[in-house]
């Protein structure tokens, strides 16, 4: 399996009245097709990790390398085609555009790409069909995050960032979330990257990212991942 | 892009009460551009034609008369290349159910001469019979009374009747717009029009065999007018020459020149100002709306938006807004530009002034509003490009809020209550946008007070000159002077005469050092009973025994003012004499010269004569109109004036004037209405949530409402008051404009229209707060307070 994202010594300060040190010197490698659990408490700079790997923000020093491209000497133009192409993300609050319908929130993403995925065909596939036309105001909660994944995935990028994508959803509706997720890792061999601060997921991942005030403290690998069934929270 | 275009279009819809006062207030701007460039383009085009064919001369020459033959002495000057002459005559119509003041301008020309200066269009009814006292009408005056070909009507000359028959209409290019000598504010064909009729039939019906009062010339290719002026002058001056203009100072062409250029000069500015009102109401919309939209803005950045393609989306918000405004006005306009040519059509007598759509002025304006509406909705969403996405996605830092420095004067703010000073602070929060609705609102008041005083300024102009100034019921009008004693007995012998005074009109040149200037000095009898002197309009001015009231704007010619030496000189004086300036009078109209009239005889060495006395009638109707007609006919009486006639004249000209203050108020309301209701809107978007939450404590609607009326009440009345000195400046700027020889606009604002347009800035007011207020009792509380901002 091939590098799909590198990093050495990514470090992220927030200047200000007090310098706020978010991320401090992580350096890793991920691995196609992998499923990256990354858990930590508030603050520990899990989301600056995140917007540093999907190119939503940049590191104050180190590296990052997204097959050998450099993304911290990225100029704008390159970060944009960078989230464009390789990168779909997933938020906590799905982040839909109140204005559009399901299926324009995905065909907008699908736009943005030469050869995106068929939109009818996953949203059936989603079992959100007869909400296509629905504007995520008639939509529950849970619906939305899965359009929201859909939206992520019709530009068929190689990586998948959710941060918190069960944050905002009941048990049940954020286990269907979770099983989206890891079919699309499973079935079409996406690298997904899943930030939580709810430890019983970690047991999702092939490897698990352990933060702590801004250091990936640990890193550990599960042999075995369980299917989101298996979890309990 | 189809999705964002979808987003594009629903963001208009949601917003679509702001959006249509925006495009409302661009397309009043591009109709009057449209309409302007439009009408003044036809009217320019078909001057053009109709002087290329019928041959508009290049200099203009009027003396008291001159044998015809002489003109060949004209031709020797070497700029000159064609001259022509003919008699001109003024004459009264005899139409006695019109009042009497009827004037036709009877001109002589030659039917056969097609290679003539000025040439005759006839355009309805058969040619001219020789030597016959037919005439070609001018089409104005036809239509006005109904006449067609063939049809015949009397004119008073000398004092006697005389039968005209119409022969058909004509237009000449040297009477497009037509003025009586007397001067008018505007040309009125009914009462005042030209009528053609052969030389020799205009010799005959004079007497005046064999002479010309009315030179026309052509110049050389290259040749410079003012040394021809000079030469041509010498030559006159023993016919005793009145004037020599160019073509560009010919006073029909003059006045058509001062339409075209004056209408060119509005024809930008006007729309301007609207289109400026509408790009600062979308930048501030656009300036929320990304603030708004800023975690959509963010997630579309995370998407792989670029910030070309995000900035582009919203500047398409102003830029599809602009374009909507100006294709409205662009339609309104190509109607407007319709009526605009139809009412040229009543005062400049072209032909084939024809009502031109072009299509060019759609496209002009379309990039007139759009590309401004695109730069503002730019601006207002600039901020797009800073916003990194990861950041973008996390709640705006809030803005600082600081202490007013008014609410440390505690006696101010501690009564003003909460309201007040929740209000207070709201206004100061963001005063970039209380500041576009204090100069939106002024301007807006400005402009309804402007209008408002229209009345009040026709009144200082015309009205009060007619109403209260003169006291006569006819002015009558002698051919030669004669002495004053014998007139005014004569005139009270007459049945149906209560009082009369003589007048006597002496044409004299002042001087005063460098400075001269050539007038008229009307010689008043001493405490007139019949005639007061008005000073701005309003004033009475006595009239003193000595010395000479000047009108302001010879005196300003001249250099002087009261207590100054001034020189006189007139043809019945072989030296300059002297007299002393007592007073200056502002006159808004005319500019009449006073002396008392035996003064006047004295200084010029001729009695106590009179050219015109002022009569006033008592008795019935029936002795009245016997006295009138007695008058006309009377030998030696040139013409008779009827005061009420002119009265109803003005109220008839001034009559359309109604529609248009009421379209300007419209206006006026609706842009106040437009400036506070987008502001409005936007503050409240802005202060959904803050609403929100005043209303889940357990805050009114009403209460809401309060608060919002208070604070853009507050900001109207403000700019009510910024409007006065607003109000003042744009009467000044209009004065300096279109100030005349003729008149000048009173700098007058009327009290009364204060009142009018702070009433009317009320209803924009009360308007705009009830269109608020279906958004305040709208607000879904539930979706507002869960929405992450």
């Amino acid at each position: 399996m091939a590098v799909i994202l590198r990093s050495e010594d990514l470090t992220k300060i927030y200047e200000g009245e007090v310098s706020v040190v978010a991320l401090n010197s992580a350096s890793f490698e991920i691995q196609e097709g992998e499923f990256i659990v990354v858990l930590g408490p508030s603050g520990s700079g899990k989301s600056t990790l995140l917007n540093i790997l999907g190119g939503m923000d940049r590191p104050t020093s180190g590296k990052l390398y997204y097959r050998d491209k450099p993304i911290h000497e990225a100029t704008a133009r390159q970060l944009t085609l960078y989230r464009r192409k390789a990168v779909g993300f997933v938020f906590q609050f799905y982040n839909l555009l109140p204005n559009l319908t399901a299926s324009e929130n995905i065909r907008l993403a699908a736009e943005l790409v030469e050869k995106p995925m068929d939109v009818k065909a996953l949203l059936d596939d989603l079992e959100l069909g007869e909400k296509a036309d629905n504007f995520p105001a008639q939509l529950s909660g849970g619906q939305q995050q899965r359009i929201a994944i859909a939206r992520a995935a019709v530009k068929n990028p190689d990586i998948l960032l959710c941060d918190e994508p069960t944050g905002a959803l009941d048990f049940a509706t954020g286990l269907q979330v979770l099983k989206l997720l890891q079919e699309l890792n499973k079935k079409m061999g996406k690298t997904v990257m899943i930030i939580t601060h709810n430890q019983s997921m970690a047991a999702m991942g092939n490897r698990v990212f352990h933060l702590k005030d801004g250091r990936i403290e640990q890193i550990t690998v599960n042999e075995k991942p369980v299917d989101p069934e298996e979890i309990v929270w | 892009m189809v999705m964002l275009w979808r987003k594009l279009l629903r963001d208009l819809r949601e917003n679509w009460g702001a959006n249509l006062a925006c495009v409302l207030v661009i397309a009043m701007g591009i109709m009057a551009f449209n309409a302007f460039h439009m009408a003044v383009d036809n009217l320019d085009s078909a001057r053009q034609r109709f002087y290329e064919s019928c041959r508009f001369a290049d200099g203009f020459a009027t003396v008291k008369q001159m044998p015809v033959n002489r003109l060949s002495r004209l031709e020797e000057i070497p700029g000159i290349d064609q001259v022509q002459g003919h008699l001109r005559q003024d004459v009264t119509v005899y139409m006695p159910e019109w009042g009497q003041n009827l004037t036709l301008r009877l001109v002589g020309f030659e039917p056969e001469d097609t290679m003539g200066l000025n040439r005759v269009l006839q355009s309805q009814g058969a040619g001219l019979q020789e030597g016959s006292e037919e005439v070609l009408l001018g089409v104005g005056f036809a239509k006005a009374h109904g006449l067609k070909a063939g049809d015949a009507f009397d004119i008073i000359y000398q004092g006697e009747k005389h039968a005209l028959t119409m022969a058909g209409t004509g237009q000449s290019p040297e009477f497009v717009y037509l003025v009586p000598d007397s001067g008018a504010m505007f040309s009125d064909a009914a009462r005042f029009d030209v009528a053609f009729m052969t030389r020799e039939a205009l010799e005959d019906l004079t007497g005046q065999e064999g002479l010309v009062n009315e030179i026309a010339f052509t110049l050389r290719p290259g040749a410079n007018f003012e040394q021809v002026k000079n030469q041509a002058a010498e030559i006159l001056e023993p016919y005793e020459l009145y004037s020599i203009v160019s073509a560009k100072d010919q006073i029909s062409n003059f006045m058509l020149d001062q339409e075209i250029t004056g209408v060119n000069a509005t024809s930008n500015s006007i729309p301007a100002i609207f289109i400026a009102i509408a790009a600062f109401i979308l930048y501030l919309m656009l300036r929320r709306m990304v603030e708004q939209q800023r975690v959509q803005i963010g997630t579309m950045k995370a998407f792989g938006f670029g910030n070309t393609q995000i900035i582009l989306h919203y500047s398409m918000y102003g830029t599809l807004i602009g374009a909507a405004g100006a294709l409205a006005g662009s339609i309104a306009g190509i109607l407007a530009s319709g009526a605009m040519t139809d009412m040229y059509k009543l005062y400049f007598n072209l032909p084939d002034l024809v009502n031109i759509i072009s299509f060019r002025y759609g496209l002009y304006g379309l990039a007139f509003a759009a590309l401004p509406c695109l730069g503002a909705a730019f601006l207002g969403a600039r901020s797009v490009l800073r916003l990194e996405p990861a950041q973008a996605m996390l709640p705006a830092t809030p803005k600082r809020t600081r202490r007013l420095l008014i609410e440390r004067v505690k006696v101010i703010w501690e009564p003003l209550g909460m309201m007040g000073r929740m209000a207070l602070r709201n206004m100061f929060r963001n005063p970039g946008r209380s500041l576009f609705t204090l100069v939106g609102t002024s301007m807006a008041f400005s402009l309804m007070w402007f209008i408002f005083s229209y009345n009040l300024m026709i009144d200082l102009m015309i009205m009060n000159q007619l109403e209260d100034a003169q006291r006569f019921d006819f002015k009558v009008t002698l051919n030669q002077s004669a002495p004053a004693r014998e007139l005014e007995d004569a005139l009270q012998r007459l049945e149906g005469t209560e009082a009369a005074e003589p007048l006597m009109y002496a044409a004299v040149t002042l001087r005063r050092g460098p400075y001269s200037e050539e007038t008229a000095i009307t010689g008043l009898p001493y405490q007139s009973e019949l005639f007061s002197i008005l000073d701005k309009g309003e004033e009475i001015l006595p009239l003193p025994p000595e010395g000479l009231v000047l009108s302001k704007s010879v005196a300003d010619k001249l250099h002087t003012k009261a207590g100054q030496l001034i020189y006189l000189e007139s043809p019945y004086l072989t030296d300059p004499a002297q007299v002393y300036v007592t007073a200056v009078v502002e006159q808004y109209f005319g500019m009449e010269n006073f002396m008392a009239r035996e003064r006047l005889g004295q200084l010029l060495g001729i009695g106590d004569a009179a050219s015109a006395a002022m009569v006033r009638t008592s008795g019935d109707r029936e002795t009245v109109d016997r006295l009138e007609e007695k008058l006309l006919l009377a030998k030696g009486v040139a013409g008779v004036e009827n005061k009420a006639a002119m009265e109803k004249m003005y109220k008839d000209l001034m009559a359309p004037m109604n529609s248009i203050i009421f379209a300007m108020t419209l206006v006026g309301v609706f842009t106040a209405f437009a400036v506070i209701y987008s502001t409005g809107t936007v503050s409240l978007s802005e202060r959904q949530r803050e609403i929100s939450s005043s209303k889940v404590l357990g805050m009114t609607d009403g209460e809401i409402m309060t608060l919002l009326i208070l604070e853009n009440g507050i900001l109207s009345f403000l700019g009510g008051l910024l409007g006065v000195p607003l109000t003042k400046a744009l009467m000044l700027t209009m004065q300096k404009k279109f100030a005349t020889e003729l008149y000048s606009l009173p700098a007058q604002l009327d009290p009364v229209g204060l009142i009018y347009s702070l009433t009317c800035l009320g209803v924009a007011l009360v308007l705009s707060m009830l269109a608020m207020m279906r958004r305040v009792r709208s607000l879904d509380l539930v979706v507002v307070l869960k929405t992450r901002e």
